[in-house]
C-alpha cells in the first residue's frame, strides 16, 4: 500500500530535476502521474516511462504553462487521460533565474511573472475548479524558494515572484474553505538538479552539489536533493499533511534559520 | 513504497499520557518505533496508552518525570537509554499552559512556565543530543510549539513567549549541531481536539460541531486531531523530512493564513463584502 494509491497528480516542469523527483516519488506511492514540460524530447518521454515502470499510469503533456491557454490545454490533456485531478504541483521554471537589477528589463520581468506567478495562479484556479466539480477534495502545492525569504544579489525578480506564492496559497486556503482542498508551498534551498547517470537513471537523485564553502556551512552540512523536496510534497499531498493549509515549508537544511552562509 | 517510516527507531515523547502526546506515540509505534511514555502521573489514561502501543507490537517504556526538574530530566534519559539502548527521536510535548492577563502575570507563574516549557525543553534536548552524538547516528528533536508563538490572543502572553522561544531555539540547535546528523524543528498546532472521548464519541473528534465561532475562520473547516500533529512529527522524524532543519511547521488547517478577525460576522455563501447598514 502506498500513501497515494489511486490519486491522479499533475506535475508541471517535471522533465528533470525536482519536478522529475516529485513525479517518481508520487508514483512510488501509488499515484498516476502526468508530467508536463515545455520541452518534449527523449528526456521528457523517459521521465513518463519511468513513472509507468512503477506500475502506475504515466503520461506526458507538452505545453507552456505561462499562459492561461497553455495551462488549460495541459489540464484538458491530463483530464482526457486520467479522468480527474487530485493533486497539482506547480513546479515549472525556466533556467537562469538570476539577473542583475539593472539588466532586469521588462521582457525578463514579464517572463518571470508570467510563469511563476500568473501561471501558478491560473493553474491552481483551474485545478481547484475541477476538484470542486469532482467533489472529492484535492491538494495544490507550489514550489516557492528560500529567495522568498531573503535577498541574495541578483535574485530580486525571482524572489518577488516566489514571495507572492507564499501569500497566494493563503488566499487559496481561505477562498476554497469547505471543499477539502489544501494549498501550500514548499520552499527549497540549494537543491542539485543534475539528472542521474544514464546507467542507473531509474533512481530519483543525481549527484549532489559539490561541497562548496556555501553548502558546507549550512546547518545540515550538505546540499539538498530532488528527493528531499519530493518527500515534502508527499507529506503535503498524503493524509499525513491534510491539516496543513496556507503554509510554506522550508526544505533548506537550515539555511534560512541561520545567518552566516559564507566564510 | 512507504509502509513503516520509523522501523527500529527509539523515540521519547514527553507529556504522552494522553492527548496529542499519546497520539504521537501511537502513530510512531504504528510506523515501527519503540517509544517512551512520560508524564508527571501514571493513571488509567497512561495505562491505556501503554497497552495500545504494546497491542501494536512495539515496546513502550514508562517514565514518570517532571520536565521542569533537573534530576527528573537526567533520570528519565538514563532510564530510556538503559531500556532501549539509545535515543533517536525526542518529541518535547509536555504542556504547561496558562490563561492569565498581562497585568496579572506573577513571578511564580513566569518561573513555572518558563522553567517547564522553555528551560525544561532546552535541557532535555541538550541531554538527548549529547546521547545521540555519543551514539553517532544522528537523530531528530521536535518541539511542539503553537500558533500562539506567532500571534497574540487575549491573556496568552507567557504561553506565547515561551512557544516563540521554542521556534527560535531550534534555529540555534540546527546551527550548533551542524555535521552531527541531528535535525531540530518545531510543529506549531492550531486548534486541536484532544479531549478524552469514549469510543462511541470518537467519530465526533475534530468535527465542525465542536469548533464554535472558530469554524468560520479555519479554512479546513474542521478542528485538528492528534493524528494531524503526529503526521507532521512523523514527517520530521523520518527520512522524509531529513533536509528540514531549524524550521517551524504550522499545522492549523489554515487558521493563521486567514486574516479575518474573530469578532467580525463571517460572510455567508453568496454574500459579498459590502454590507448594508
Amino acid at each position: 500500500m502506498g500513501l497515494l494509491d489511486g490519486k491522479k497528480a499533475l506535475i508541471t516542469g517535471a522533465r528533470k530535476g525536482i519536478g522529475r523527483g516529485i513525479a517518481l516519488t508520487l508514483a512510488n506511492e501509488g499515484a498516476d502521474v502526468g508530467i508536463n514540460d515545455i520541452v518534449d524530447d527523449e528526456v521528457s518521454q523517459r521521465a513518463a516511462k519511468l513513472v509507468t515502470s512503477r506500475g502506475v499510469k504515466g503520461t506526458f503533456h507538452a505545453g507552456d504553462v505561462s499562459t492561461v491557454a497553455g495551462i488549460n490545454s495541459v489540464i484538458d490533456s491530463f483530464l482526457a487521460e486520467h479522468g480527474q485531478i487530485d493533486i497539482l504541483v506547480n513546479n515549472a521554471i525556466f533556467p537562469d533565474q538570476a539577473r542583475p537589477l539593472f539588466d532586469t528589463d521588462e521582457v525578463f520581468w514579464d517572463r518571470m511573472m508570467d510563469l511563476s506567478l500568473k501561471g501558478y495562479f491560473f493553474g491552481a484556479q483551474r485545478a481547484a475548479k475541477e476538484m470542486i466539480a469532482q467533489g472529492s477534495g484535492g491538494r495544490i502545492v507550489c514550489l516557492a524558494s528560500v529567495h522568498a525569504y531573503v535577498a541574495i544579489e541578483n535574485w530580486t525578480a525571482y524572489g518577488t515572484a516566489k514571495a507572492g506564492l507564499r501569500r497566494m496559497v493563503k488566499g487559496f486556503a481561505v477562498d476554497l474553505a469547505g471543499h477539502d482542498i489544501t494549498a501550500n508551498c514548499i520552499a527549497p534551498g540549494a537543491i542539485s538538479n543534475r539528472l542521474p547517470e544514464a546507467d542507473d537513471d531509474d533512481v530519483i537523485d543525481g549527484a549532489p552539489h559539490d561541497k562548496s564553502r556555501f553548502i558546507g556551512n549550512l546547518p545540515s552540512a550538505k546540499g539538498g536533493l530532488p528527493s528531499d523536496i519530493a518527500n515534502a510534497v508527499l507529506y503535503l499531498t498524503s493524509d499525513l499533511g491534510q491539516y496543513v493549509n496556507g503554509e510554506t515549508i522550508l526544505v533548506d537544511g537550515g539555511m534560512i534559520a541561520s545567518k552566516k552562509m559564507d566564510n | 513504497m512507504t509502509t513503516k517510516l520509523l522501523e527500529g527507531k527509539k523515540a521519547l515523547i514527553t507529556g504522552s499520557r494522553r492527548g496529542i502526546g499519546a497520539g504521537i506515540a501511537k502513530f510512531f509505534a504504528e510506523h515501527g518505533a519503540d517509544v517512551g511514555i512520560n508524564d508527571v502521573v501514571r493513571d488509567e489514561e497512561a495505562d491505556k496508552t501503554i497497552a495500545s502501543i504494546e497491542a501494536i507490537g512495539q515496546k513502550a517504556s514508562w517514565h514518570q518525570a517532571d520536565i521542569g526538574n533537573t534530576e527528573d530530566r537526567k533520570r528519565m534519559l538514563d532510564e530510556f537509554v538503559a531500556e532501549h539502548g539509545r535515543i533517536d527521536i525526542l518529541v518535547n510535548n509536555a504542556v504547561a499552559s496558562a490563561d492569565v492577563h498581562f497585568r496579572e502575570i506573577t513571578e511564580e507563574l513566569w518561573d513555572h512556565l518558563v522553567g517547564h516549557a522553555l528551560k525544561g525543553y532546552l535541557f532535555l534536548s541538550q541531554g538527548a543530543v549529547n546521547r545521540m552524538i555519543e551514539h553517532g547516528h544522528g537523530g531528530s528533536i521536535i518541539n511542539i510549539s503553537s500558533v500562539h508563538s506567532m500571534r497574540a490572543w487575549p491573556s496568552d502572553a507567557v504561553y506565547g513567549i515561551v512557544k516563540a522561544g521554542l521556534n527560535r531555539m531550534v534555529m540555534s540547535m540546527a546551527k550548533d549541531l551542524a555535521g552531527t546528523g541531528i535535525t531540530a524543528n518545531c510543529v506549531a498546532p492550531g486548534y486541536i481536539d484532544s479531549r478524552v472521548l469514549t469510543p462511541e464519541e470518537e467519530p465526533e473528534r475534530g468535527s465542525v460541531n465542536n469548533l464554535g465561532s472558530a469554524r468560520s475562520f479555519i479554512p479546513s473547516q474542521r478542528g485538528g486531531v492528534p493524528k494531524d500533529i503526529a503526521g507532521a512529527c512523523l514527517f520530521l522524524a523520518s527520512d522524509l523530512g531529513n533536509y528540514v532543519n531549524g524550521q517551524t511547521i504550522t499545522v492549523d488547517g489554515g487558521y493563521l493564513a486567514s486574516g479575518v478577525p474573530e469578532d467580525s460576522v463571517p460572510l455567508q455563501p453568496g454574500q459579498t463584502g459590502a454590507r448594508e447598514e
